[in-house]
């Protein structure tokens, strides 16, 4: 069920209304098969999927917990594993390897045909796929003990509001919200309809409208764009997809809390990030976390231990030559996850370049004013940030190629090719994030409990309202179902 | 919630029609119908229909006059005034040939590219195309969603004639692109082939029906846009006569695709009339003047050399026909520069006339 829908709506008042009316387990029952209703919406065949998967780690998990023997419970786990990312690499990456297999074959002159295939790729399977690895790990890391109730265990991973495109959630954060009765308040519903409305407002009105734009603009032939033109559709392709993805987590933060359930903040101003280690802090904030505690800090060889407040600590025992191979590798594999293209393998590795040269720049950096490195830092970090989402976007190698080329050659920063209002727009918008920051960091604290603060607060709403009654339609996906 | 569902009951009051914003409340639409079937059309979708009339009406050679807005809009129009396609069908009915009309607000000229291989696959009786180039198009470069549709594109790409369209705007390109388009409409394209479709329609429906604040809502995005279009306007001093430059890689898009109207008309041995469309005289236009010369003079280098026919009516029509429209920038009125009165219309079909009748 897509987010921006009449169809979403009527279903969010009739689960939160049963959520807050029904006993404890009738209503684990009823956010189970509800969630399974709100997937089935796209296509009912997949839930029996959703359901495989669900099935599958809980009774591993199980047999992790239950297993003295530390050999065996990493032979459970791997065999864990080995089915989440067989179902994974089945349905999303299957058909690349085909590809890519076709064309070496065909580039060494063998007269062979693979197959075509036609799979479809199960909307959110990249999500609960990690949600389903992190439970199994973190049973067998004894960080967490296996849920005995099985409907308990399936409502967290097929949990509605954050099924197809996260947060992606671990179950130590969710399962003891669903074990205990909160009791009901009006500010759970008033405080998610804010965010829900908020969330609405920045995929209906902004993102939805700039996506004509970004369109037109990568349908271009790349010989009718400038350099300029590159670093414009980066911006403007960037606030798009940030706006999307913030959208929907605000959804869905709101959709849980609605129900007393807290998840997590997904994005925190990204773009207000001072350097690329800071903006994988604010931005898709839980996946940055999940690669770093379940890819990243082994793949370094730190020995992965909990504190008593059940967070992972780190103790570091690489060196750093084995670091930035782990670093190169992780976000490889996080550009891989994305999608099965190498445009996002090489959009990984660059980022990991960036964090890279943050780590390098930041050794003789230490002892500068700490106003000039954050300003410093943002004005430089911000285009390569942005420039990032080039890779991410384009089609096919040979445009990135085509792309990359303008943006060295000087005599492309001489033109423009693109409409005026584009350019335009792609300023407003930064100027709208640099606003919206200032607002909530610093203006609307300070009017909190003033008189004004509250018109100023209830007017903004009463207009996100009435703009998201005007655009709300489903027009387009959320950019991240597609990973 | 409350004070936003007010707020926007009290906008929609100032809501204005989707057509009065392109073209202002000073000019009005006007398509005619002859015998109940229509002779010009402003949409791709309206194409067999106005095909079904004149096989109906006898199946006559065909003259097709392509365009814009210019076409089918007249300035400070009254009841029982006619436009330029009027005046020609009119012109011709005692003769062996008609006219039918296609035109398109804003249109490129690679839409009117899709627009000829289609309609000349549909109707082999076309004898005559007649094309203005409109520099101001040169700037667009969208496919309005309306021209294209998966049916056409099919219809054109299964045909041997996709080979005409330049490797710049391929039909296999406007294939992929479609492809991705639904096929249930525009708003809700995000749900096409999902169970979810079927309640979003009866929802939609239902609140539709019980609730004239969602169905005005494409108005109201019409309006709201063209606040912005306003608002920005008035912030940044843009008014009609603002000079807008030309977009290199759009314009050549659109001149491939002039190009390749000449290589398809001369190979399907259709007389091509392009002409530069009359502009007001009596002030200068808003356009780069010496891109606007260089323009004219590849166009009519271009049209010569593939042995069309080369008319430059941008004098044609007197300043007294012209007439102004509502402000770019918000109130008050501005030169229209696009769009004439009904003698302007008589006389363009009055020289088109003379062209076809030869």
């Amino acid at each position: 069920m897509i987010f921006n829908s009449l169809t979403f709506i009527i279903f969010l008042a009739i689960v939160v209304a049963l959520y807050w009316n029904l006993p404890q387990k009738v209503r684990l029952w009823m956010i189970a098969l509800g969630s399974l209703v709100f997937y089935g919406f796209w296509k009912p065949q997949y839930t029996l999927l959703l359901i495989f998967a669900a099935v599958m780690d809980y009774y591993i998990a199980n047999a992790i917990h239950h297993t003295q023997n530390p050999k065996k419970r990493k032979q459970i786990l791997i065999i864990s594993l080995v089915l989440n990312l067989g179902l994974l690499v089945y349905f999303k990456y299957l058909i690349f390897f085909t590809e890519n297999l076709q064309d070496l074959l065909s580039a060494f002159g063998s007269g062979i045909a693979l197959p075509h295939l036609n799979i479809i790729l199960p909307i959110g399977i990249s999500f609960y796929t990690f949600e389903t690895i992190s439970y199994t790990v973190d049973v067998y890391r004894k960080h967490i003990k296996p849920e005995k109730n099985f409907i308990s265990y399936l409502s967290f991973l097929v949990y509605f509001p954050h099924l197809i495109a996260g947060p992606v959630l671990r179950a130590a954060d969710i399962l003891p919200q669903f074990a205990k009765r909160v009791k009901f308040n009006w500010s759970y519903i008033n405080e998610g309809f804010v965010r829900i409305v908020t969330g609405l407002f920045l995929k209906v009105v902004l993102a939805d409208n700039i996506a004509p734009l970004v369109d037109a603009g990568f349908d271009m032939p790349s010989a009718s764009l400038s350099a300029i033109d590159v670093w414009t559709l980066a911006y403007l392709f960037g606030f798009q997809i940030y706006f999307d993805f913030c959208a929907y987590s605000a959804i869905a933060i709101g959709a849980a809390q609605m129900m007393g359930i807290h998840f997590f903040e997904n994005f925190n101003y990204p773009y207000l990030a001072v350097s690329p280690k800071a903006f994988w802090k604010r931005w898709h904030i839980s996946l940055s976390n999940w690669i770093k505690d379940y890819l990243y800090l082994p793949l370094t060889g730190t020995k992965v231990v909990y504190d008593q407040q059940q967070a992972i600590s780190e103790i570091r025992n690489t060196k750093n030559a084995k670091g930035y191979f782990a670093l190169f590798l992780t976000w490889a594999i996080m550009g891989f996850w994305h999608g099965a293209n190498w445009t996002f393998v090489i959009w990984g590795l660059y980022h990991a370049f960036l964090v890279m040269m943050h780590r390098v720049i930041a050794k003789f950096t230490g002892s500068f004013n700490i106003t000039f490195l954050n300003i410093s830092g943002w004005c430089i970090s911000l285009p390569f940030l942005m420039l990032g989402w080039i890779p991410f976007r384009v089609t096919g190698m040979a445009m990135l190629k085509d792309y990359s080329l303008k943006l060295i050659q000087p005599a492309q920063y001489t033109w423009l090719g693109m409409k005026e209002n584009t350019y335009l727009i792609t300023f407003v918008l930064l100027l709208f994030v640099l606003l919206a920051y200032l607002w909530n960091r610093y203006i609307s604290p300070a009017l909190a409990n003033t008189w004004s603060g509250q018109l100023v607060k209830t007017l903004s709403l009463s207009v996100i309202v009435a703009l998201v009654i005007v655009f709300l339609r489903p027009i387009s996906q959320f950019i991240y179902f597609q990973f | 919630m409350v004070l936003g569902i007010s707020l926007l009951y009290y906008y929609q009051r100032k809501t204005i029609k989707a057509e009065e914003i392109g073209i202002g409340k000073e000019t009005t639409i006007y398509t005619p119908w002859v015998n109940d079937y229509p002779i010009h059309v402003t949409f791709f979708r309206h194409i067999d229909t106005l095909l079904y009339g004149w096989q109906k009406s006898g199946g006559k050679d065909l003259t097709l006059w392509l365009g814009n807005s210019q076409l089918h809009s007249i300035n400070q129009y009254s009841p029982g005034q006619q436009n330029c396609i009027r005046f020609l069908f009119d012109s011709l009915e005692n003769s062996n040939k008609t006219v039918l009309g296609i035109s398109y607000p804003n249109a490129n000229l690679q839409e009117f590219l899709f627009t000829i291989i289609y309609f000349t696959n549909k109707c082999n009786k076309v004898k005559q195309i007649v094309l203005p180039v409109f520099f101001d198009d040169m700037r667009e470069d969208k496919i309005r969603d309306d021209i294209g549709n998966a049916n056409a594109v099919n219809f054109i790409a299964q045909g041997k004639d996709s080979s005409y369209f330049s490797n710049i705007l391929s039909i296999s390109n406007l294939k992929n692109k479609k492809a991705t388009e639904s096929a249930i409409g525009n708003d809700m394209k995000a749900l096409d082939a999902t169970a979810q479709e079927i309640s979003e329609k009866f929802l939609d429906s239902i609140v539709r029906t019980y609730w004239a604040v969602w169905n005005k809502r494409p108005d109201t995005r019409g309006t709201l846009f063209n606040d912005l279009y306003k608002f920005r306007n008035s912030m940044l001093g843009i008014k009609a006569n603002t000079k807008r430059k030309m977009i290199p890689g759009v314009y050549k898009e659109n001149y491939e695709a002039l190009l390749d109207i000449f290589k398809y008309c001369q190979a399907k041995n259709i007389e091509l009339i392009v002409y530069i469309p009359p502009i007001r005289n009596d002030v200068e236009p808003p356009y780069d003047m010496k891109a606007y010369a260089g323009f004219k003079k590849e166009v009519e280098k271009d049209v010569l050399a593939s042995h069309a026919i080369f008319m430059n009516l941008e004098n044609l029509v007197a300043a007294k026909y012209w007439g102004t429209k509502g402000s770019t920038s918000g109130t008050g009125s501005e030169i229209d520069f696009m769009h004439f009165q009904e003698p302007g219309h008589k006389l363009i079909a009055d020289t088109i006339f003379q062209r076809c009748k030869k």
